[in-house]
């Protein structure tokens, strides 16, 4: 059996790994969460939007409340609807303060894809009451036909 | 201070509080922006596809309630219909006789007048 001194620099310290794991944990943390923040950031919204259809056409209604008509963007590309805008936050004037901000502003942009065929020159778009409703005739070889047995 | 405090403890604005799967209605809890003014409070609530007939605003025992309904729509759409409703505990500091309100593409606005008495005013120095 050898005798070896006694030396305290040799061992190591408990607590040395801890400080490196904590450094580890916390640089995990703030680039995993840096990025959680720029996907929730707050001048992103997606406004609720239903699609529906018929015999005759695709309909699709984006709730969209307190934009005027002009600040909306309709796009047809490849069978893909995209709809994007954009709701100002409003600006505070002097003396006045928030005390509560629960409404959505900021950019938003929808997208839907669309059975192909669908005239670009025929889609028509309103938007009343806050809602945009897009109308979107389907193509003639989309439409059921009935076949009759000879 | 809480001026406006939210009265039904509802989980989320903006979300189904009480969903009833048996019925077609979606009820919502919309969400606002409350808003201090000088003179008065302004609330901005999103209540889309819904017209100013199918509003209710009520003032009762220092709580507003705001209702409104929408109609489900035509076909081929399936949007059920939509049942609006958020109530909130108002300061007594609001002359709730001159509460007004207003829909505007889809924004429910309701200004809220402070009373003559809560207005800040200046004081001359004599």
């Amino acid at each position: 059996m050898n005798l070896i001194r006694f030396n305290t620099s040799r061992l190591p310290e408990p607590f040395d790994h801890l400080g490196s794991f904590q450094r580890e944990i916390n640089r995990l943390f703030d680039s995993s969460l840096g990025a959680l923040r720029d996907f929730n950031s707050a001048d992103e919204w997606t406004p609720r939007l239903d699609l529906s259809h018929d015999d005759e056409k695709v309909v699709v209604a984006l709730d969209a409340p307190g934009l005027s008509k002009e600040a909306f963007d309709i796009s047809l590309e490849d069978s893909t609807l995209t709809i994007s805008g954009e709701r100002k936050q409003p600006e505070l004037a002097e003396g006045e303060s928030v005390v509560r901000r629960e409404r959505f502003s900021g950019r938003f942009t929808r997208s839907v894809t669309l059975p192909p065929g669908i005239e670009a020159d025929q889609v028509s778009a309103d938007y009343s009451g806050g809602v945009l409703t897009v109308s979107l005739p389907k193509p003639e070889v989309v439409k059921p036909r009935r076949i009759s047995i000879q | 201070m809480n001026t406006l405090t939210q009265k039904e403890n509802d989980p989320q604005p903006g979300g189904s509080p009480a969903k009833k799967p048996e019925s077609a209605v979606r009820y919502i809890q919309p969400r606002v922006d409350i808003c201090e003014r000088a003179d008065d409070f302004l609330i901005q609530a999103d209540v889309p596809g819904v017209r100013k007939e199918s509003v209710e605003v009520e003032f009762h025992a220092g709580e507003l309630s705001i209702e409104a309904h929408r109609e489900a729509a035509r076909a081929p759409s399936a949007r059920p219909s939509v049942q609006y409703r958020r109530v909130f505990t108002v300061d007594p500091m609001i002359d709730a006789s001159k509460i007004t309100a207003s829909v505007d593409h889809g924004v429910l606005s309701l200004t809220l007048p402070k009373a003559e008495s809560a207005k800040p005013r200046q004081i001359s120095v004599s």
